[in-house]
C-alpha cells in the first residue's frame, strides 16, 4: 500500500551549513482552502508572500502551480513545510484500518476512556468514536508490574498466532501496541514489535513506547493509535508532494515542521506521522517567538482569527508554550508535546442570531467559507461577524484583500438587518453590538488560556494576526486590560512566515514517577541519560552531528496533586544537592502561578522532559521604505466606541517608522486592517511590525 | 435592559467561575478533585441568588443557591467581613452530603456588599465509620463524618486556627485535606477579585442591573421551554433497592405538574427516609430535579437562580428525598441523586418523548478501601468509582462506561493506580450485552476484577442497580444489573458480600477485611433502552454484532 | 430552626411540611377541622397545595398551578 515507505525512511545527508549565507529560505503552509508561501531572501534580507489556491483532490499539484508563481526558484536552498494531511485524516476519518495490540484483558481500554463527557446537560450529544474498531483488537498475555518487574512473560506463540490472523484477514493495514507499563519495561513492546514485523511484514507497527512512553493507559493509547492511524495516507501522500517540489526545485533541502514547531526529514516524519498534527499551526508560534524575540516583547499571546474559528497561543521570553493535553477531538487525547495552540470558535464567519429569551447570540455557528459571510456574495444570508466589520466600515468593503475581492455592502445590510429588527436597534447599533460580543466571545477564551497557565493576561501583550486577527486587536486590549497590542508583518501568512524561522527541534518526555522520600537517583540519570541520547540519535538521522543544545525539565508536583509544573534542571546528574535546588526552584514557581507554596511538603517527580535544538539562521527584515508619508491616504466615516467618526485611513507600508499615528484611525494593507480606537496610538517598528499602545488611560 | 452587556457579563461571571475552577483542578491535592473533578464553582449575588457557575459537577450546581442562602441564615450579613471564608457541610442545615464542602467568600466593593464567590468540593475523607467516606451500613449522619455548620475558616483574612484544628483532627488524610481545603480558598480568593474587577468596570449600580436582567433573561427562557411542554399532570416511580442496613427497596415516587410556564415537582408520594445511608437531604432533591429539567430543556440556558424559579419542589419532611436529622445520608448525593433525576425524566418522558432519553446505569459503583502499602509502609485511603452504561436517545446509542448523570469524574487509570494503591488490576473491560435492546441501544456497563495487594486492607461499598435494573422508554429494554463480588485467594468461586461476610445489602457494606490474593469484581449497569427493538435498522444490528457489543 | 439560647446547636430542625425547606423563623399554620394546628408552612403557597392534595388528585385534566413566586417575595 505504500511502496514508497523504505525509500522516504532515507535520512537527509545534506549538511545544514550548505544553506546558511545564501540564499532563499521557502516556507509553505497548506491550508484548506489556500496555500501560503513566503519566501526569504537572506542576501537581499526581505521577504516576499503569496497565495494560492489549495488543490484538494491533487494537493502536490496545487503546490506546484503555487511554486511556479515564483520567479527565483532557482535561489531556494531550505524549504519547510507545513501539512494537514494528519489532522485531515483523522477528522475526516479516512485514516488506515489499525489493529491494536494489548495485554490481554485490557483491549477494551481505547473504548472506555476515562469515563466523562464534554459538557454537562447535554443529553444528546454524542461522544466521538475510536479510531480502531473494537473487531480489531487483540489480547496478548503478558504482563509488567508498576514497578517494572515481569509478572507474565510475552507469549511469544500467542502474538503469531494474532499475527497470522491479521495477515490471513488481510484488512488491517497498520498495527499499534500499547501494553501496561510500558513506559517502565518497554522489552515486551519491543520483542512484540520484532515479531509482528516477522509475522506481518510490510504493516507498520507502532509501540507505545517510541510514540509516548508516558504513564496513563488511555491517553497513551490514543496517542499511538492515532500515529498508526495516518501512518498509511501520510506515507502515501508526503513523498509525491516532496517528488513534485523537487522537480521544481532540485536543489532544495525539504523539511517538514512538526506540531513542538521544529523541523524534522521527509523520512523522520513518515515514521512517526503523529509528529504532523500541529503542523501548519506550529508555524504561528515559531513566527511569533520570532518577532516577539527580535522586538523584545516578553510575554505575548496571541490571536489568529480565520473565517471559521481563531488559534490562540502563549509565548514567553521568546519560548514555545508546548502542551501535552492536545486531543484532536474530544476524547482523542493525542499526547507528545506539541504547540499549546488553542482553538476556539469564533471567526469572522461567527453567525449572530437571537435566542428565544431575546439575547443577542454570536456563533458557535458558522457560515466558514462556503457561503460564506453575506458580504461575500456568495449566497451567504446570515449575519457574521465580518459583515459586521463591514457595516462599521472597520473592513472597506471596496479595498478587501487589496481590492481583489469586492464586498456586497448591500447584502450585509439586510442581513445585520434581519437581526436588528429583532433588537429593535439599528443596523449600525446592531453590527456594534455583534462585534461586542465576539470581542468579548474571543476575551474569555484568552482570557481562560492564560489562566490555566498559571498566568494574569494584564502582563502580556496581544498580537493579531490571520485575515481578521488584526482587526480585532484594538478592542481586545480594551477588554483583557493589556497595554500592548502587534500587528506583525504579512500577518495573513504567518504561518508560513513562521517557517522561514524555525529551528530543528525535538521533544521528548518519559514517567519516572517518584516520590521525593525515596528518590533513586540511578534510575532518574538512566531515564535522562537514554533521552539526550533519544534526541542526539534523532538529530544524528536528520544530519546534525553538531550545535545541538539540549535542555532538561523535571515535572514534579505536590504529592497527590495532578498537575505537574516542568522546572528547568540545570545540572548533568541528579543528586541530594541537585535536587534541593530542584525544589526550591519548583517551590519559587508554584508560589508565582498560583500564590502560594508548601516548602517542605513531600513532592512527585512524575516525568523527565527533554528539548533539543539545532539552531538555525532567522530571517533579518528590514522593513523596504520605499517613499513614506505620515498623512492618511484618505477619510472615511468609521465606527468605534461611541459612535461613527470621519477617520484617517493610513497606508501599512507607507507609514514611517517610529511617527505615533493616534486613534480614531486605521491602518489598510492588502490582507487586513487594523482600527485604532480613540486613547490608543500605533507605531510602525524597524522590523516593520505595529505597536499599538493606550497613551491615555482610559 | 442592554441586551449586548447582559451576554457580556453572562460570558464574564460564567468566566470567573471557570477560573475558580481551573485554580481548585491545578492546586488540590486528592485525585477525585484534580481528576475526577468533583467540584463546582459559581459567583452569587447579594440575595443569594446564583448567578453563574461553571459545569463541572451537575450534583452540586443544583444544590449551590440552596447551601448559599443557608448559611447566611446561620451567620448573618453584620458578622461578615472583607476577607472573611466560610465553610460549611451540615447536609442538614443546607448541605448536600457530609463530604460535600461549601466554602463562601463575601465580596464587598467600596465597603458594600455584592454577594459571594462559592466554590463547592468533595473532601472525601471526613471522618465517620469506614476510610474514604460512604459507610454503607450508616444508620446516622453521625457515623458518617465529622459535620461542620456554617463557620468562619479565615477572618479578614486570616486563619481561624481552631476550625482547622477540629476539622483535620477528624480526618484520616489531614495532610491531603489541608492543601485540598487550602485549594478550596485560593479558588473563592480569585473569584472575589474577579467578581471585584467586574463591579469596578460597570460600576455598582449598572452591575446589579445587569445581574438583576439576567436572572429575568434565564427565568424567561427556562419558562418558554416550559411552555412548550403539553400541561398535565405526569407521574413516575422507581426504587432503591435496598439500603444497606435493611433488605428492603424504598420507592421514589414523583408527580410531575406542568402548568403554562411552570412545573411543581411532587415527591409527596415517596417512601418514608431509609434506616440505611441512601437518604437525600433536601438540596439533593432540588438538585437532582433541576438536574432532569436542564437536561430536556435548552442546554444554553444561563444555570442562574433565574432559570429555576418557574420550579417549585414539594419534598414533605420525613421522606426519603428530604430526610430528617439525624439520618444516615451520605449515599443521597451520588446514589439516590441519580434515581431522582431519572424519576423526574421518567414523569416527563410521557409529555416530550423526543426529548426525553433512557436511565444510565444509575450507580458510580462508590469503591472505598484503606490498607497500608507495603512498598512505602504508608496508609492508603481511596475513593475510586466506575463509569456505567447510559440510556439510549432519540438520536443515539447511550454511552459506554460513562460517569452517571450527577457527575462529570474521570476514572482512574490502571497505571495511576496500581502506582498508588496496593491492588493489581487482572481485566478491565467492557461487559457487552449490557446495554439495553432498543432502536437506540442503551450503553455498556464496565468489569473490573482486581487482586488484592495487602494483609490489612478494608473494602466498603455503595452501589445499587443490582436488582432492580434500570428501565428502558418506548419498548426500549432494561440494562443490565451491575454486581459486586468477592473472591477468596483460597476459594475457587466469585461470591457476593451477603454470601463472603454475612452482609445484608450485597450493594452497600462496611469494612470487609481482604488479605494477598483475595479479589474483588466489580461490574456496573448498562443503560436502558430507547424505542421499540423492532425500529433498530439492520446496519446497526450488524454493527453491534461485528464489534461485539452484544 | 430553633436554636439554643446560648445560639451554639440547633435543638430542633424545622421544615415546612409541604415542600420540606428549613423554617427559620415562625413559619405559618393553620387549624383544620379537628382543631389540630397544622405547620408549620414556608409560604401561603405551600399551605394551599398542601391543603389541595385531595382536589387533585380527583381532579380531570390539567391542574392550573398558581405561582408561587408572588407570593412568596410580597
Amino acid at each position: 500500500m505504500n511502496g514508497d515507505l523504505e525509500k522516504t525512511q532515507q535520512p537527509h545527508t545534506s549538511a545544514p551549513s550548505d544553506h546558511a549565507a545564501q540564499g532563499i529560505v521557502l516556507g509553505i503552509d497548506i491550508g484548506g482552502t489556500f496555500t501560503d508561501y513566503v519566501a526569504y531572501d537572506k542576501d537581499a534580507k526581505t521577504a516576499t508572500a503569496w497565495k494560492y489556491f489549495s488543490n484538494a483532490e491533487d494537493p502536490a499539484a496545487g503546490i506546484f502551480d503555487g511554486l511556479k508563481e515564483y520567479q527565483q526558484l532557482d535561489r531556494i536552498v531550505k524549504i519547510r513545510l507545513g501539512t494537514t494531511i494528519a489532522t485531515n485524516a483523522i477528522l475526516e476519518r479516512n485514516g488506515a484500518v489499525v489493529g491494536y495490540i494489548a495485554t490481554k484483558n485490557f483491549t477494551d481500554i481505547p473504548h472506555i476512556g476515562r469515563g466523562d463527557r464534554k459538557g454537562i446537560y447535554d443529553a444528546f450529544w454524542v461522544k466521538p468514536e475510536s479510531l480502531v474498531n473494537r473487531k480489531n483488537c487483540f489480547g496478548v498475555s503478558e504482563r509488567i508490574s508498576s514497578e517494572g518487574d515481569t509478572l507474565v512473560d510475552l507469549d511469544e506463540a500467542e502474538l503469531r498466532t494474532i499475527g497470522r490472523q491479521i495477515r490471513e484477514r488481510g484488512d488491517i493495514e497498520v498495527i499499534a501496541v500499547n501494553f501496561l507499563f510500558s513506559y517502565i519495561s518497554p522489552k515486551h513492546e519491543q520483542g512484540a514489535k520484532e515479531i509482528l514485523e516477522e509475522e506481518v511484514p510490510g504493516i507498520p507497527v507502532s509501540i507505545s513506547y517510541d510514540v509516548l512512553p508516558k504513564w496513563k493507559e488511555f491517553e497513551r493509547s490514543s496517542t499511538t493509535i492515532a500515529d498508526a492511524y495516518v501512518k498509511p495516507i501520510v506515507n502515501d501522500r508526503l513523498p509525491k508532494i516532496i517528488e513534485k517540489i523537487g522537480q521544481l526545485v532540485p536543489r532544495a533541502d525539504v523539511a517538514i515542521m512538526k506540531s513542538n514547531g521544529g523541523e524534522t526529514t521527509v523520512g523522520l516524519a513518515c515514521q512517526q506521522p503523529v509528529q504532523l498534527l500541529l503542523s501548519g499551526p506550529s508555524g504561528g508560534v515559531v513566527a511569533t517567538q520570532h518577532v516577539s524575540k527580535a522586538n523584545g516583547f516578553d510575554r505575548v499571546m496571541t490571536f489568529d482569527m480565520g473565517g471559521t474559528s481563531s488559534d490562540c497561543a502563549i509565548c514567553i521570553e521568546g519560548d514555545v508554550n508546548l502542551t501535552t493535553d492536545f486531543e484532536v477531538e474530544w476524547g482523542l487525547p493525542v499526547q507528545i508535546p506539541m504547540v499549546d495552540v488553542r482553538t476556539i470558535g469564533a471567526g469572522g464567519g461567527s453567525i449572530a442570531w437571537v435566542d428565544n429569551g431575546g439575547m443577542l447570540q454570536v456563533g458557535p455557528r458558522s457560515a466558514g467559507s462556503m457561503p460564506g459571510p453575506a458580504c461575500y456574495g456568495r449566497g451567504g444570508t446570515e449575519a457574521t461577524v465580518t459583515d459586521a466589520n463591514v457595516i462599521l466600515s472597520r473592513i472597506d468593503h471596496n479595498n478587501f484583500l487589496g481590492g481583489k475581492v469586492a464586498l456586497d455592502l448591500e447584502a450585509a445590510r439586510s442581513a445585520i438587518g434581519v437581526i436588528g429588527d429583532q433588537l429593535g436597534l439599528s443596523i449600525e447599533q446592531t453590527a456594534k453590538a455583534i462585534i461586542d460580543i465576539a470581542n468579548n466571545n474571543v476575551a474569555s477564551e484568552l482570557r481562560r488560556m492564560a489562566v490555566e497557565n498559571g498566568h494574569d493576561p494584564r502582563n502580556f501583550s496581544l498580537m493579531g494576526f490571520g485575515g481578521a486577527g488584526p482587526v480585532h486587536v484594538a478592542d481586545l486590549m480594551r477588554l483583557l486590560n493589556i497595554k500592548a497590542g502587534t500587528v506583525p508583518v504579512f500577518p495573513g501568512q504567518f504561518s508560513a512566515f513562521g517557517f522561514t524561522c524555525a529551528d530543528a527541534r525535538i521533544d521528548s518526555q518519559r514517567t519516572v514517577q517518584m516520590r521525593s522520600g525515596s528518590l533513586d537517583f540511578d534510575r532518574l540519570n538512566e531515564v535522562a541519560a537514554s533521552l539526550r541520547n533519544t534526541v542526539t540519535e534523532e538529530f544524528s538521522r536528520q544530519g546534525y552531528a553538531s550545535g545541538i543544545e539540549i535542555k532538561l525539565y523535571v515535572d514534579l508536583r505536590y504529592e497527590g496533586q495532578n498537575y505537574e509544573l516542568s522546572v528547568p534542571f540545570g545540572f548533568d546528574r541528579f543528586d541530594q544537592n541537585n535536587m534541593e535546588v530542584l525544589r526550591n526552584d519548583f517551590d519559587t514557581e508554584f508560589d508565582e502561578k498560583y500564590g502560594f507554596c508548601l516548602p517542605g511538603e513531600p513532592i512527585e517527580i512524575v516525568n523527565l522532559s527533554v528539548t533539543g535544538v539545532v539552531a538555525q539562521p532567522k530571517p533579518d527584515i528590514e522593513a523596504s521604505l520605499g517613499e513614506t508619508t505620515s498623512e492618511p491616504k484618505t477619510h472615511r466615516e468609521v465606527w468605534f466606541e461611541g459612535g461613527s467618526v470621519n477617520a484617517p485611513i493610513y497606508d501599512r507600508t507607507r507609514l514611517p517608522v517610529g511617527v505615533q499615528i493616534h486613534g480614531p484611525a486605521v491602518i489598510e494593507e492588502d490582507v487586513s486592517t487594523v482600527p485604532i480606537n480613540a486613547g490608543q496610538s500605533v507605531e510602525r517598528q524597524p522590523s516593520g511590525v505595529l505597536v499599538i499602545k493606550e497613551f491615555q488611560e482610559v | 435592559m442592554n441586551l449586548v452587556d447582559m451576554n457580556i457579563v453572562d460570558r464574564r461571571l460564567k468566566s470567573i467561575a471557570e477560573e475558580m475552577g481551573i485554580v481548585l483542578m491545578k492546586t488540590s491535592y486528592s485525585t477525585i478533585f484534580n481528576e475526577g473533578r468533583d467540584f463546582t464553582c459559581g459567583v452569587a449575588d447579594e440575595s443569594c441568588e446564583l448567578l453563574a457557575s461553571a459545569d463541572f459537577q451537575p450534583a452540586q450546581v443544583g444544590g449551590m443557591p440552596l447551601v448559599v442562602s443557608s448559611i447566611i441564615k446561620e451567620i448573618p450579613l453584620s458578622e461578615m467581613d472583607e476577607g472573611d471564608v466560610m465553610i460549611h457541610n451540615d447536609p442538614f442545615r443546607g448541605g448536600m452530603h457530609t463530604p460535600e464542602h461549601t466554602l463562601i467568600k463575601p465580596v464587598f466593593f467600596e465597603g458594600e456588599f455584592f454577594g459571594f464567590s462559592v466554590a463547592i468540593g468533595h473532601i472525601a475523607e471526613v471522618g465517620g465509620m469506614v476510610p474514604g467516606g460512604f459507610p454503607g451500613e450508616a444508620t446516622e449522619v453521625y457515623q458518617e463524618g465529622l459535620r461542620v455548620p456554617p463557620v468562619k475558616i479565615q477572618a479578614r483574612g486570616k486563619d481561624v486556627e481552631p476550625v482547622w484544628k477540629i476539622m483535620l483532627a477528624n480526618h484520616r488524610t489531614p495532610r491531603q485535606n489541608h492543601g485540598d481545603i487550602r485549594a478550596l480558598i485560593s479558588a473563592v480568593n480569585r473569584g472575589e477579585s474577579r467578581i471585584l474587577e467586574l463591579i469596578k468596570e460597570y460600576g455598582p449600580e449598572r452591575y446589579r442591573e445587569i445581574c438583576t436582567d439576567l436572572k429575568d433573561y434565564a427565568e424567561r427562557r427556562m419558562r418558554a421551554e416550559i411552555t412548550s411542554i403539553p400541561d398535565g399532570v405526569y407521574s413516575f416511580e422507581d426504587f432503591m433497592e435496598d439500603d444497606g442496613v435493611t433488605d428492603q427497596a424504598y420507592k421514589i415516587a414523583v408527580d410531575v405538574y406542568v402548568s403554562q410556564d411552570k412545573i411543581v415537582a411532587d415527591f409527596s408520594r415517596t417512601d418514608n427516609q431509609s434506616l440505611g445511608p441512601i437518604n437525600a437531604v433536601l438540596s439533593v432533591a432540588w438538585s437532582a430535579t433541576y438536574n432532569a429539567i436542564l437536561h430536556l430543556t435548552d442546554p444554553q440556558i444561563p444555570r442562574n437562580s433565574g432559570a429555576f424559579r418557574p420550579i417549585k419542589i414539594v419534598a414533605p419532611p420525613g421522606k426519603l428525598v428530604n430526610a430528617d436529622f439525624p439520618a444516615a445520608e451520605v449515599g443521597g448525593n451520588t446514589e439516590t441523586h441519580i434515581r431522582i433525576c431519572h424519576t423526574v425524566v421518567g414523569a416527563l418522558a410521557q409529555a416530550i418523548p423526543e426529548r426525553a432519553f433512557a436511565p444510565d446505569g444509575g450507580t458510580h459503583s462508590n469503591f472505598l478501601f484503606g490498607a497500608t502499602d507495603e512498598r512505602t509502609g504508608n496508609y492508603a485511603v481511596c475513593y475510586d468509582f466506575t463509569g456505567a452504561g447510559w440510556g439510549g436517545r432519540p438520536v443515539a446509542d447511550g454511552h459506554n462506561a460513562t460517569n452517571c448523570i450527577n457527575g462529570n469524574s474521570r476514572m482512574n487509570p490502571v497505571e495511576v493506580f496500581e502506582t498508588r494503591f496496593p491492588w493489581r488490576f487482572e481485566s478491565l473491560g467492557l461487559i457487552p450485552g449490557s446495554g439495553g435492546d432498543g432502536e437506540y441501544r442503551g450503553g455498556l456497563g464496565v468489569n473490573k476484577v482486581l487482586t488484592c495487594l495487602s494483609d490489612d486492607m478494608e473494602v466498603s461499598f455503595m452501589s445499587d442497580r443490582q436488582k432492580i435494573a434500570p428501565w428502558g422508554i418506548g419498548g426500549g429494554g432494561e440494562g443490565q444489573n451491575g454486581s459486586v463480588l468477592i473472591r477468596r485467594k483460597s476459594t475457587p468461586d466469585f461470591v457476593t458480600a451477603c454470601e463472603d461476610s454475612n452482609k445484608t445489602s450485597a450493594s452497600k457494606f462496611n469494612r470487609i477485611g481482604f488479605r494477598k490474593g483475595d479479589q474483588i469484581s466489580i461490574s456496573s449497569p448498562g443503560g436502558g433502552g430507547y424505542g421499540d427493538p423492532q425500529e433498530r435498522s439492520s446496519e446497526q444490528r450488524a454493527k453491534d454484532r461485528d464489534e461485539g457489543w452484544v | 430552626m430553633k436554636y439554643s439560647a446560648n445560639g451554639l446547636y440547633v435543638e430542633e430542625y424545622r421544615k415546612c411540611i409541604n415542600c420540606g425547606e428549613l423554617v427559620y423563623d415562625e413559619g405559618l399554620f393553620f387549624t383544620d377541622e379537628d382543631g389540630t394546628r397544622i405547620g408549620p408552612f414556608s409560604s401561603a403557597w405551600d399551605m394551599e397545595w398542601y391543603k389541595g392534595r385531595e382536589a387533585r388528585q380527583n381532579a380531570k385534566g390539567p391542574v392550573l398551578i398558581k405561582d408561587w413566586r408572588s407570593e412568596t417575595q410580597s
